[in-house]
């Protein structure tokens, strides 16, 4: 097949055939490797019955068709494998949505006021109220919770005295009244 | 035979020769002139898209293999694609017995 180039009848013919392809990447080599093969097969077995290669090219491309229609027949994609890929685009969407909403949730449980109190209560310098100066970060979850949002002990011990103070003014006032 | 009487049952034929043994496109090709003594003049390049749809369909499956050295598309059919073609044979023998009936003489039997 001396005529066998790029210029040759079947490359011509292929990128005629790409050029009106709606499909793209892999399915699109597929199909122009699929009808090459068979253009070359063609012409090859032409050949054989003493055509001149050109001409078998030709003859070969003739049989297969024009490439407008050929392509128009691969651009018919059935309707149920559209209906398909749809589905699997929503499912793939709704999935990226679930795992977003669940790491919104988690990061909310793991690191939000309510749980970092919890954890802090647990906390034995919370518990004991020792003296030790209350630190801005939580001894039971340093590094996840930069405030915490409980009083430290000496505010604990100061709020419980006011309370105490407020009680005894009140109790002195009633024992005082006629 | 037109094109288009061969192309309404383009599918039922292709399922039928890959019932036999898996083959490229232009091997099925060959094998459906020989079956039908060179009857169907049929455009070579509908076929590729045909088979892309029985695959798509769940009917054939294919893979890359090399056949007297070139690389080859091959197609061969699946459990669901001999069921399909069970059945579409059989609904076009229905139907060709029914438009033989229609088209054979009619023998009149009077009383």
């Amino acid at each position: 097949m001396s005529a066998k180039g790029p210029k040759d009848p079947i490359s011509i013919y292929i990128c005629e055939l790409k050029g009106h392809l709606r499909a793209r990447g892999l399915r699109r080599r597929r199909i122009a490797e699929e009808v090459q093969a068979h253009l070359e097969q063609s012409s090859s077995e032409m050949c054989e019955r003493r055509l001149e290669a050109h001409e078998a090219m030709t003859a070969a491309i003739g049989r297969f068709g024009a490439p407008e229609q050929v392509a128009a027949q691969f651009n018919r994609q059935p309707a149920a494998r559209r209906l398909l890929e749809r589905r699997l685009v929503v499912l793939w969407v709704s999935w990226i949505a679930a795992m977003g909403m669940g790491s919104a949730t988690v990061w909310a449980a793991v690191s939000g006021p309510e749980a970092h109190a919890a954890r802090s209560s647990l906390a034995p310098q919370h518990i004991s109220g020792s003296a030790a100066p209350h630190r801005r970060t939580c001894p039971a979850c340093e590094g996840l919770v930069r405030r915490c949002a409980l009083p430290s002990p000496q505010e604990s011990a100061g709020r419980a005295a006011a309370r105490t103070a407020v009680r005894e003014s009140s109790r002195s006032r009633r024992t005082a009244c006629p | 035979m037109g094109q288009s009487e061969v192309q309404g049952h383009l599918d039922a034929m292709l399922l039928a020769v890959l019932q036999g043994t898996p083959l490229h496109g232009y091997a099925l090709l060959e094998e459906l002139r020989r079956r039908s003594g060179g009857k169907f003049d049929l455009a070579e390049g509908t076929i590729y898209p045909a088979l892309h749809r029985l695959e798509g369909s769940g009917l054939l499956s294919s893979r890359w293999e090399v056949v007297d050295g070139r690389r080859r598309r091959v197609y061969a059919i699946s459990s669901r694609g001999r069921q399909a073609a069970g059945e579409q044979i059989e609904s076009w023998r229905r139907f060709s017995r029914a438009i033989e009936a229609v088209l054979s003489p009619v023998t009149e039997t009077r009383p």
